[in-house]
């Protein structure tokens, strides 16, 4: 009993118990189903045909799965799984056959769904059916369907049409090891791993060139238009899914506006594209972390390393560097998991270049029934990849758990005229390259646009087609991403809170590896593993808006509680154990002395989350159903099909843009500003 | 009734009965047990990593102990969190609020106490006072000067009328000047109250000078509880004795009232009374040492090898016949290369 | 408390949205039916809108409501949906996926079945067109002498990375599948081996279609109704309907089995079959209609004039053998 009082007079263990229960609901679940199928393989199938002259079977070896076959005489099939034979065919009579169970006087159940035939033994259940190939224009004639007649104990005799493909299959889940297999030993699979890990490295690293050195520059230097270099850097974080691709290719493709203009034989399809478009993609995280980071360090420190003798170069390396590391490495790390899981970029700016997400999506979305357990498999595998890096990163912050309180403000130094210049012409570079893709889609949106091809007539028909078709697509957008931030908003503080300040607690360290769980889930993978959750009672969910909510808040989780959690860094365990001492209880002392300190942080973490929620695509795709239809994937529909009308995608966007870049401004401007005017009256 | 004459504080006894406490494999408090007095200023002293902050930090409930006891006044405090035990804690970093001016820093703890806004504007002036600041409730904290944040903390942590205040190295981060002013303050604010406090330090001659009593912590252990006179002079502890103050520490055999170093040096001991034997260590003040440049009475010869001025005083650094090293201090002058003899009057033997 | 009010809040959420799932209309009187009606089809709104605004003009008071995505991923969501399904028709994909995806659909004879050139014997699936998939050359990266005549000739076309072929995985994409087994059907396997060799494998059709109106890649094959409006754009393309064979697929239209709306299901399946809309798609999307009593585009070859070939070996044949050459 006191055990249990003392729980409940600790607002914060009660919170993360609830916290821990409903992320392992929406996490664990999902996940466990996910991880399950990966060691999952159905029984095994092959496809028979029959040669109509004298009766014998053929079987396409190529095409057999999970059965072994023996085929003694062209009359005889043997089937063997896992090293046992269960299941004799013989062919009676040309479109005849007989199928014996190896289990003696097994009671065989013969049902038929639809078309399907079903064999249903204790040992073995098998599914047959027939497919027959005609002339595609008369292809009406009726065809007999699969008749079955028990003729034996374990015997069933089966007449089928002899011009057919027969196939059998067992379609039970067996345990097996063979998807992981598979996946470490095809060069495609390999491919896929090889390609990613070098698409995350390279591009985290170009996007860090650009980034960390841009926020290096506006931290230390005294230069005009500072908070608007960091308002359109914070803007140019979000990039509407598969466009900024898109428009990279119209420009710099085989036939781009670019290319063609300067008769270019190069074209930005292929992998240097990929890394190039998620750079930037990625390097705005880079930067406002970065940033965030070297303007909180505490400058004595700088002077000291200066006073010691250290040249700057020697301070940068030294001294600057390592201690803004913690927000660096952040950066790095979040730019990491963007690229690795990225799937729209990939999807669109090369030709068949095989990254794992892509190709789980993919497994997944497959014509002919997918192999969801190879896909599971790969997401497993990206699962345990991202762990690896995950990893990694916490036992760097770790070791380096120092926390200064901000009793100063850092140093900024007059830029000469020459450092103006060259910082002015480098940050008007990066600029405009992170910005080609909005100009593009800017500009596009306003030309005709006939069967998925730009023309030269400049017209506003996107627009009104847009807001003839599509607007409430608008609604559904805001709504769900506000609700999903306000969720995140109160969790992302809260579980931030518990880990960083209760690291002692058993159930923080859980809370921590739970919460950074949707980072290493491909989102494509927490949709479908969100319908099979939610697609049956008693929780049905699937086609309401809460369904987005919660993906869209379990997605966008890890974000909001790393922000969280670097504002919290910055804010030393002491300021709030001085309101306890004083007498406030740890949620009054929470409140009111650590929250407003992190807010700042905070909010432009929790901007992030909002906006990445807007342009999410990965999970929406799989999730959404009309009316609840948001704006991506109304972007999506008009993009991805060779035909459609581009021009409502273009539209669409702008529109986007226009939406998350005026609150944007308007909360960047606010939470910079308080920053800017102290650091003006040191 | 003005309000600084009000008597809330009562004043506290301590009792600390066997407290441990572990970070994971590590052990920071191995068995801890403490008495301190009522309105007496006991001092936490040793290396960092010793546990004295973990025993304050107990003692002020941030931590939870994982066995043991903390009693206040006799009653169980250990399960109590901090906020219910009206404690004052000083912080080394200060934890002053950057948000708030100092005015909303020093009235907050009593804001939560739901005082009248007459009764907290006069408290904070006294609490203020008691400092001698006056005049900054209006500033922010960075606004000032490291030595005023930490005074503005700890009339934060007054203006409650704790019934103990706890003070984690609250001088560490100034310079030695302010340091050695503001430690004055705080023991003169302590007397005046008549509050008991416990402040932990790593600094043996701050806890010298201002302690009532120190206990002197090592590897979470408590070594020694004593007066400072008593810590200085009778050392229970090879540790202790090294950790305050300068000492000789010579190691050795020891037989029959003589003294064998393991250089070979010869040391004769006078007044030896214990019947001890064998393998020891001897230990001495630098000061302590009974010294003449002429022969004396039972006192070996030594070479003056290197002179330290220290301003009133001189220590010089000393080599026996046989090789042993021993430093002594003095505000005689030798000069180096001189011949001196020596005898070891007062020593201890570990 | 803040908390507990989070908490609630959740639980309200869940529960009340996990009953407001579903919608139903009903209707009684055709003239005068209303309600909400659910599409998934891979197909664009340049082939879904001139049909639709017909529907919606005979029928003002049916809303339809419509996801596009690839074929592959609206079975993928039918299968993962067919406890709760929303979607009430499924429209576009050719018939071979739909064969593979039976257990989603359900068996409706519509009247118009009678007219069609072909129909499902299970009544699943109801043909809408007929679709060719002639080769198609990018004229700005290939001279004219260079096009290939036939599919042997587009084996030979040398390229400078020696890839020069854009052909979409059967595993991933249902033209693919019709495009690969079309060509075993008329050449055998070893020679797709050599087609393979030659060819950048795409994981969909979209990229196929574009890498080669892009300029990515010199050749590779499209969708005919989608090539012709590309040609008559002026876009730098030409397809060429290879002498030696041209494969073809018939795509067709589906009721979805339990969807939400059925009886409205049936309607837009019925009027997207009938021949007035099948009259639309020839005119206004270049499509050959698969009724009899509709003629084909007068710009494309008549059917009689190719030599086509279908599929005629199952997708998972065709995949297991595409794979191993792919190895």
């Amino acid at each position: 009993m006191p055990r249990i009082m003392n729980f409940l007079k600790d607002p914060w263990k009660l919170f993360t118990a609830v916290a821990l229960v409903c992320l392992s609901l929406l996490i664990g679940v999902s996940q466990f189903w996910i991880l399950r199928t990966s060691f999952q393989q159905e029984g095994g199938e092959l496809t028979i045909t029959t040669d109509r002259k004298t009766g014998g079977l053929y079987v396409e070896q190529t095409a057999v799965k999970g059965f072994h076959v023996d085929i003694p005489d062209s009359r005889h099939i043997v089937l063997s799984q896992n090293g046992n034979e269960v299941c004799f065919l013989e062919a009676v009579a040309s479109g005849t056959i007989r199928i014996t169970y190896a289990g003696f006087d097994e009671k065989i159940g013969i049902g038929l769904k639809d078309t399907e035939l079903i064999l249903e033994g204790k040992s073995l259940t098998l599914q047959l059916s027939q497919k027959i190939f005609g002339n595609l224009f008369s292809g009406n004639a009726m065809v007999a369907p699969l008749h079955a007649i028990p003729v034996g104990p374990s015997q069933i005799e089966i007449s089928y049409h002899p011009g057919a493909y027969l196939h059998i299959a067992d379609k039970s889940k067996h345990f097996t090891f063979d998807n992981y297999k598979r996946f470490l030993q095809e060069s495609k699979y390999l491919e896929a791993i090889r390609n990613s890990l070098i698409v995350m490295i390279s591009s985290t690293l170009l996007g860090a060139v650009f980034g960390v050195g841009l926020a290096y520059v506006y931290a230390r230097f005294r230069l005009r238009g500072t908070s608007f270099v960091i308002t359109m850097i914070t803007m140019a974080s979000i990039s509407p899914p598969f466009l900024g691709a898109y428009a990279w290719r119209i420009l710099l493709g085989s036939s781009g506006i670019i290319t063609r203009a300067l008769g270019l034989n190069w074209s930005i399809v292929g992998m240097h594209g990929v890394i190039w478009v998620i750079a930037w993609l990625v390097f705005p995280i880079i930067f406002l972390l970065s940033y965030d980071s070297f303007t909180s360090l505490d400058h004595s420190l700088r002077e000291c390393s200066m006073s010691l003798g250290g040249d700057r170069r020697k301070t940068l390396f030294k001294v600057e560097i390592p201690l803004a590391m913690p927000g660096i490495i952040n950066g790095l790390y979040m730019a990491m998991m963007t690229s690795f899981t990225d799937f729209g970029t990939p999807y669109v700016i090369s030709l068949n270049l095989n990254v794992l997400p892509v190709m789980i999506y993919k497994e997944y979305m497959n014509e002919i029934g997918g192999n969801l357990s190879i896909a599971s498999a790969g997401s497993m595998l990206m699962v345990f990849l991202s762990f690896l890096l995950l990893s990694a990163q916490k036992i760097y912050l770790a070791r380096r758990s120092y926390a200064s309180i901000k009793t100063h403000q850092p140093s900024v130094r007059l830029a000469s005229p020459k450092q103006k210049l060259a910082s002015g012409i480098v940050t008007f570079i990066i600029l405009f390259c992170a910005f080609i893709p909005h100009l593009t889609v800017l500009i596009t949106s306003f030309f005709e646009w006939k069967v998925g091809i730009l023309t030269n007539q400049v017209t506003v028909a996107n627009y009104t087609r847009l807001f003839r078709t599509n607007l409430n697509s608008i609604w559904v957008t805001l709504f769900t991403g506000g609700v999903a931030t306000a969720l995140n908003f109160v969790f992302g503080i809260g579980i931030a809170y518990v880990i960083v300040k209760k690291k002692h607690w058993k159930a923080a360290g859980w809370l921590n590896q739970l919460v950074m769980v949707p980072y290493l889930i491909p989102g494509t993978v927490l949709g479908i593993g969100f319908i099979l959750m939610f697609n049956q009672k008693p929780i049905l969910l699937t086609g309401t808006w809460l369904i987005l909510v919660l993906a869209y808040f379990v997605r966008k989780l890890p974000y909001s509680v790393k922000s969280a959690e670097s504002a919290l860094y910055q804010v030393h365990s002491a300021l709030g154990e001085a309101a306890e001492s004083l007498g406030a209880k740890p949620l009054r002392s929470f409140w009111q002395i650590t929250f407003p300190l992190m807010i700042g942080g905070v909010i432009s973490g929790m901007t992030l989350s909002f906006l990445q929620i807007m342009t999410e695509i990965s999970a929406t795709i799989i999730l959404y159903r009309p009316p609840w239809k948001p704006m991506t994937a109304v972007v999506f529909e008009n993009t991805i099909d060779a035909g459609s009308d581009f021009g409502v995608a273009s539209a669409m966007t702008v529109l986007l843009m226009v939406m998350l870049y005026v609150p944007l401004y308007i909360v960047t401007i606010k939470t910079r500003k308080p920053k800017e005017a102290r650091i003006e009256s040191i | 009734m003005k309000v600084s004459d009000s008597h809330e504080r009562r004043s506290t006894t301590v009792t600390i009965e066997d407290l441990v406490k572990k970070f994971g494999s590590l052990q920071a408090l191995k068995g801890v047990s403490l008495d301190i007095h009522e309105k007496e200023f006991f001092t936490l002293l040793g290396p960092s990593g010793c546990g004295k902050t973990t025993l304050l930090r107990s003692i002020a409930g941030f931590e939870k102990p994982n066995s043991g006891r903390i009693l206040f006044n006799g009653i169980n405090t250990t399960e109590l969190p901090p906020w219910e035990k009206n404690i004052g804690f000083v912080f080394q970093n200060y934890a002053l609020w950057p948000n708030k001016t100092v005015f909303q820093n020093v009235s907050y703890g009593l804001e939560l106490r739901k005082k009248s806004k007459d009764y907290i504007n006069e408290k904070v002036q006294w609490a203020l006072a008691m400092v001698e600041l006056t005049g900054v409730e209006k500033k922010y904290p960075e606004e000032m000067s490291g030595g005023q944040q930490q005074r503005v903390a700890i009339a934060r942590a007054l203006v409650i009328d704790p019934d103990i205040l706890l003070l984690d190295e609250p001088l560490s981060n100034l310079d030695a000047k302010l340091r050695i002013s503001l430690r004055k303050q705080i023991r003169q604010i302590q007397k005046a109250l008549g509050i008991t406090a416990v402040y932990v330090t790593h600094d043996q001659e701050e806890a010298l000078e201002i302690s009532d009593r120190i206990a002197v912590m090592n590897n979470g252990v408590v070594l020694q509880v004593g007066r400072p006179d008593e810590i200085y002079r009778n050392p229970k502890d090879i540790f202790v004795a090294d950790f305050i103050g300068k000492a000789n520490l010579i190691e050795g055999n020891l037989d029959d009232g003589i003294f064998l170093s393991a250089a070979g040096s010869r040391i004769p001991l006078s007044k030896f009374v214990k019947s001890q034997q064998g393998g020891a260590v001897l230990f001495t003040r630098p000061e302590l040492l009974v010294h003449d440049s002429v022969p004396i009475d039972g006192g070996i010869p030594a070479i003056v090898s290197e002179r330290f001025y220290l301003g009133n005083i001189s220590r010089y650094s000393l080599e026996l016949d046989g090789g042993s090293q021993m430093l002594l201090e003095t505000n005689k002058e030798y000069k180096s290369g001189d011949t001196i003899y020596i005898k070891v009057e007062k020593y201890e033997i570990f | 408390m803040k908390r507990n009010a989070v908490v609630l809040l959740l639980l309200v959420c869940i529960v009340g949205f996990g009953f407001a799932a579903g919608q139903s209309e009903s209707s009684k009187s055709p003239a005068e039916v209303a309600g909400t009606v659910n599409l998934y089809t891979p197909h664009g709104s340049e082939i879904t809108d001139p049909i639709l605004d017909a529907f919606r003009a005979k029928y003002p008071n049916v809303k339809v409501q419509i996801v596009t995505s690839g074929t592959g991923e609206l079975l993928a969501r039918l299968e993962a949906e067919k406890n709760n399904p929303s979607a009430d028709v499924m429209w576009g994909g050719d018939t071979t996926s739909f064969d593979s995806y039976q257990a989603l659909f359900a068996s409706y004879e519509s009247p118009e079945d009678a007219a069609m050139q072909s129909v499902d014997p299970n009544h699943k699936w109801h043909p809408f067109a007929v679709l060719c998939q002639p080769i198609l050359v990018n004229t700005d990266l290939l001279k004219e002498d260079q096009y290939p005549a036939t599919i042997k000739e587009l084996v030979e076309l040398q390229w400078k990375s020696g890839k020069a072929i854009a052909l979409s995985d059967p595993n991933k994409s249902g033209t693919g599948y019709t495009i690969v087994s079309g060509l075993v059907n008329a050449y055998g396997w070893d020679f797709v081996k050599e087609l393979v060799e030659k060819s950048v494998v795409m994981p969909s059709s979209d990229s196929m279609f574009k890498a080669v109106k892009d300029g990515e890649l010199p050749a590779g094959f499209i969708n005919e109704d989608l090539g012709a409006k590309w040609e008559a754009e002026g876009l730098p393309v030409k397809m060429i309907y290879a002498t030696d064979a041209v494969t073809v697929q018939m795509d067709a239209v589906a009721l979805v089995k339990d969807g939400p709306n059925p009886e409205l299901g049936k309607l837009l399946l019925d009027f997207i079959c009938s021949a007035d809309s099948h009259k639309i798609a020839v005119e206004k999307i270049s499509r050959r209609s698969a009724r009899k009593d509709v003629d084909p585009p007068s710009f494309l070859p008549a059917l009689g004039d190719l030599k086509l070939y279908a599929a005629n070996e199952p997708r998972q044949i065709v995949n297991a053998k595409f794979d191993s050459l792919l190895k």
